[in-house]
């Protein structure tokens, strides 16, 4: 589990240490205050791979950089927007501390026209370099490391995509372990008969068997909570012993389920061992959450994110702090 | 400008904070701040609907609370916390249950009550902390017993005598009066009185009568009240 974050010279975060965290972190803070940000940082720490910055492009629907224009996009075009103020000619460190004997660090450095990443953990090292002439973003390089740190991100649009969420479904079934996400969906959908994996319009995709319909379902069509909480249960599986990260985490969940689904999520993430940073702006989401919070104080904390002049500050709160001022009905946002 | 941290109110303006054990209580505070010209302190008191209770049993929540949204807002430092309790019958206890809740929470904890404590936890910012219990000190240092209705009696009294044997009367006359503890026929009489002062809505809290400027009741600016008072003024100027 990820105790404590050091950033240095990512996005807007010039210097910035978060500590105290625990197995469920709850992200709150105006727009710009650097709650995505962290969440990349703490993906790029535990990927190391150049091609997690494209993921990031991805996710900040910046799009990918052009395959046919790869070669006439200077380097600076592509990863300058990764350092704090375009600055890239100090180096990116992100250090993520758990329980192991020495950090995980990850350092971002310009290395002549290209970029370097120089990835460093107990057990690992690598590195990695990026020149014009195979920027391409390559996924299988990264699977080494990501059985060394499992790491799933569920940005406000990825859980939409059928295939992110086919091949997910396909990985837990092939190890045969299915049968939990299905118990945790059916708690939030009782209606839930079956899963799984058919070819839609040529593209694999998960299909639901409900109560009272012979025909199958995309996951889609069910709902879009129901599309959202499979992303997230099979993200916390996939991502087992390792960490999961969410862009607002409310989206798609009607409000009257959302205490029972926390409830889901925590035991699920709890059986899993997997570590989440969930970012919100909703009070109802906050609110719904109480009576999980007070019944596993030491499982939560807030951060709260907020910008001032000239920096970004993480201010964190336990569990037992965190439940109090919600209860007794002030802001945290 | 001082402010009553009523339901619904989810910020904090003031540096300094009063935690009382409900919106009575809070009311009469805030009125003496008001009185007083007192402009840096925010008043408040616990959520009913926590699940831990209202009133004294959720008082180290709500500082937690306080202490909480200052430390992840840090928008204003967290200058100072006052609790005000009442004694009831066992100052001792009233006061144990006010220190623990500072302490729990990482603030200053005062060893005795009406005393200020301060530390320098924050980043170089200094919180002060104290316990006030109400009635307050008799003339001979002792802590009285009792509660806020008390000294607001005292108050009613002194500006028209004739009604405490009015209620003595009253109180005199109601079947299980003479059993009850002098803090509930404190209580007892308080609502009577107040509840004869509203003809058109005798179910009127003290926190209605407090806020409302027709009242001639209990007036603010009574003698009885000079101790808390003084205790405000001191306690935001720490």
């Amino acid at each position: 589990m990820i105790e404590s974050v050091k950033i240095q010279n990512f996005r807007c975060f010039s210097e910035l240490e978060v500590h105290g965290l625990k197995p469920i972190n709850i992200l709150v803070g105006e727009n710009a205050s650097g709650k995505s940000a962290f969440l990349e940082a703490i993906y790029l720490a535990l990927t190391g791979m150049p091609s997690s910055a494209f993921q990031l492009r991805e996710w900040r629907q910046m799009g990918q950089p052009r395959e046919s224009a790869f070669a006439s996009l200077s380097s600076s075009e592509i990863w300058d927007d990764l350092f704090h103020n375009y600055n890239s000619a100090r180096p990116i460190a992100i250090s993520i501390e758990n329980a192991k004997p020495s950090p995980d660090v990850l350092r971002i450095q310009r290395d002549g026209t290209g970029i370097k990443f120089l990835w460093k953990s107990a057990e690992y090292s690598s590195e990695f370099v990026s020149s014009p002439e195979h920027l391409k973003p390559i996924e299988g390089l990264s699977s080494g490391l990501h059985d060394a740190n499992p790491v799933e991100f569920i940005g406000s649009h990825t859980q939409s995509v059928p295939q992110w969420l086919a091949s997910r479904f396909s990985n837990l079934s092939k190890e045969g372990e299915t049968a939990p996400v299905l118990d945790a969906l059916r708690i939030e959908f009782p209606f839930l008969k079956e899963l799984s994996l058919e070819l839609d319009a040529g593209n694999p995709s998960v299909f639901a068997s409900i109560e009272g319909s012979k025909r199958k379902l995309p996951a889609a069509l069910v709902s879009d909570g129901f599309n959202k909480l499979l992303g997230i249960l099979l993200s916390i599986a996939s991502a087992s012993k390792g960490t999961l990260l969410i862009d607002q985490i409310e989206d798609g969940f009607y409000f009257k389920k959302l205490p029972s689904i926390w409830k889901t999520i925590h035991k699920f993430a709890k059986a899993n061992g997997t570590q989440i940073f969930a970012t919100t702006h909703s009070q109802e989401c906050l609110d719904a959450l109480l009576p999980t919070l007070e019944a596993n104080e030491d499982d939560f904390a807030l951060i709260r994110a907020s910008r001032s002049e000239d920096s970004i500050v993480f201010r964190v709160a336990n569990g037992r702090q965190f439940g109090s001022v919600l209860s007794q009905g002030f802001e945290v946002r | 400008m001082s402010e009553l941290l009523t339901p619904g109110l989810r910020e904090i303006e003031n540096p300094f904070v009063v935690v009382c054990e409900g919106s009575g209580d809070a009311r009469f505070v805030f009125e003496l701040l008001k009185t007083r010209q007192i402009g840096n302190c925010s008043v408040g008191f616990p959520n009913e609907m926590d699940s831990g209770g209202g009133g004294k049993d959720a008082i180290g929540r709500y500082v937690e609370s306080i202490f909480t949204w200052f430390a992840i807002h840090a928008a204003v430092p967290l200058r100072g916390v006052l609790i005000v309790l009442d004694a009831d019958d066992d100052p001792n206890s009233a006061f144990d249950l006010a220190r623990k809740a500072l302490q729990d929470t990482g603030l200053p904890a005062p060893g005795r009550a009406f005393s200020m404590e301060r530390d320098e936890a924050q980043a170089g910012t200094s919180t002060a902390a104290a316990v006030y219990l109400v009635p307050g000190l008799m003339l001979n240092g002792e802590q009285e017993t009792g509660t806020l209705e008390d000294i607001l009696l005292r108050a009613a009294f002194e500006k028209n005598p004739q009604f405490q044997g009015c209620l003595d009367t009253f109180i005199g006359c109601i079947g299980k009066a003479p059993e009850l503890k002098s803090n509930k026929k404190a209580k007892m009489r308080l609502s009577a009185l107040v509840g004869a002062s509203f003809p058109s809505n005798p179910w009127a809290s003290v926190d209605k009568l407090l806020a409302s400027s027709k009242n001639e009741l209990v007036p603010i600016d009574s003698i009885h009240f000079k101790p808390l008072d003084d205790f405000l003024a001191e306690f935001c100027q720490e």
